[in-house]
């Protein structure tokens, strides 16, 4: 039998696990204020760069950089769902049915997450701005 | 025997089905979650009003109503945001076991709280003859955020005052549960206040 991990090594993997459910909606969350909130707002300002970038590279950014995390976030989600099932199915410690439903909720919820960011970005880059 | 680390220990099945934060009740993450639900509509009430602001024009508030005065709204907030540290104060007295402190610390947040709403009705009463709900989409957001506000004091007031009466019987784990419970919606309440001070107060100035 493995030794039990260490302090730092639990707090590591909780984390994990947190990132893997949460990661997705704090991904979309950004993604929303940054992406609409760029295109809005450099629209009404009639500004024409963002921090010396043209407006649809910052909104790319905010379509690609949130979509990478979510997907970070989704592989998380799988592979706690993925390690926490044999101990799960053992029965014994419910810890791991815990982690296991918590990584399913990720897996869906990531998912989702991510068609929302693509699709958004998707309406953002390719419709005109400004209309 | 040094217990193991790196990505195999990270990702083991013992790692990640780590509870965190450990050992919270049930009433605790009930309580987070709300809060988290709550945070999310007062975010979307503030992105509201900078969208509406923007897309309304350079005359903002529009019309003829002119910036909101800022004197009593700053007394409303070193009113609400101060009531905090009696609640922290009471939180402490749980742990020490000291009742007498724990109910002064929520009475003292109670009625700090209700002094804001007695400000903010006499806010409104002012206010309520220069535009109201219906006038425009400033007068809209305006009642909309802020009495949405006013409600949450209203609720959090009514939690301390149920608080209060169970911590007759004295103090035990459940208890005290219930008061941090309470803490928690409190501490929420008067950080959303800021965020509507910059906003609907402090905003148009800028």
């Amino acid at each position: 039998m493995s030794a039990a991990p260490g302090h730092r090594a639990r707090l590591a993997g909780g984390l994990l696990a947190w990132y893997g459910v949460l990661g997705g909606a704090v991904a979309w969350a950004v993604h929303l204020f940054v992406g609409w909130g760029v295109d809005e707002l450099t629209c009404a300002a009639g500004i024409h760069r963002v921090a010396g970038l043209p407006p649809r590279a910052v909104i790319g950014l905010a379509v690609v950089v949130p979509a990478l995390v979510t997907v970070g976030a989704l592989l998380a989600a799988v592979l706690t769902w993925r390690r926490t099932g044999r101990p799960a199915r053992a029965g014994g410690d419910p810890r791991f049915a815990r982690a296991r439903m918590l990584a399913l909720l990720g897996i869906w919820g990531n998912l989702l997450f991510l068609a929302i960011i693509v699709l958004g970005g998707i309406a953002v880059l390719v419709l005109p701005s400004c209309h | 025997m040094t217990p193991p680390g790196g990505i195999t220990a990270t990702t083991s099945p013992e790692a990640l089905s780590t509870e965190l934060p450990v050992g919270r009740s049930t009433g605790w993450w009930g309580m987070v979650l709300f809060v988290t639900t709550e945070a999310t509509l007062f975010a979307c009430l503030l992105g509201s009003y900078f969208y509406l602001r923007f897309q309304y024009g350079p005359q903002w508030p529009p019309g003829d109503i002119p910036d909101p005065a800022l004197l009593r709204p700053l007394v409303m907030t070193a009113v609400l945001v101060p009531s905090s540290l009696p609640m922290l104060w009471a939180e402490r007295g749980l742990r020490r076991g000291q009742l007498w402190r724990v109910r002064a610390g929520l009475t003292a947040s109670m009625l700090l709280g209700l002094t804001f709403l007695a400000l903010q009705a006499t806010e409104y009463a002012e206010l309520l003859t220069e535009f109201t709900l219906t006038t425009n989409a400033y007068g809209s957001l305006f009642y909309v955020i802020t009495g949405f506000h006013g409600l949450h004091v209203l609720i959090g007031a009514t939690m301390i005052a149920w608080a209060l009466t169970t911590t007759r019987g004295g103090l035990d784990a459940r208890r005290d549960d219930r008061v941090r419970n309470v803490a928690i919606y409190w501490h929420f309440v008067d950080i959303v206040w800021l965020g509507i001070l910059f906003t609907i107060y402090l905003s148009p100035r800028l």
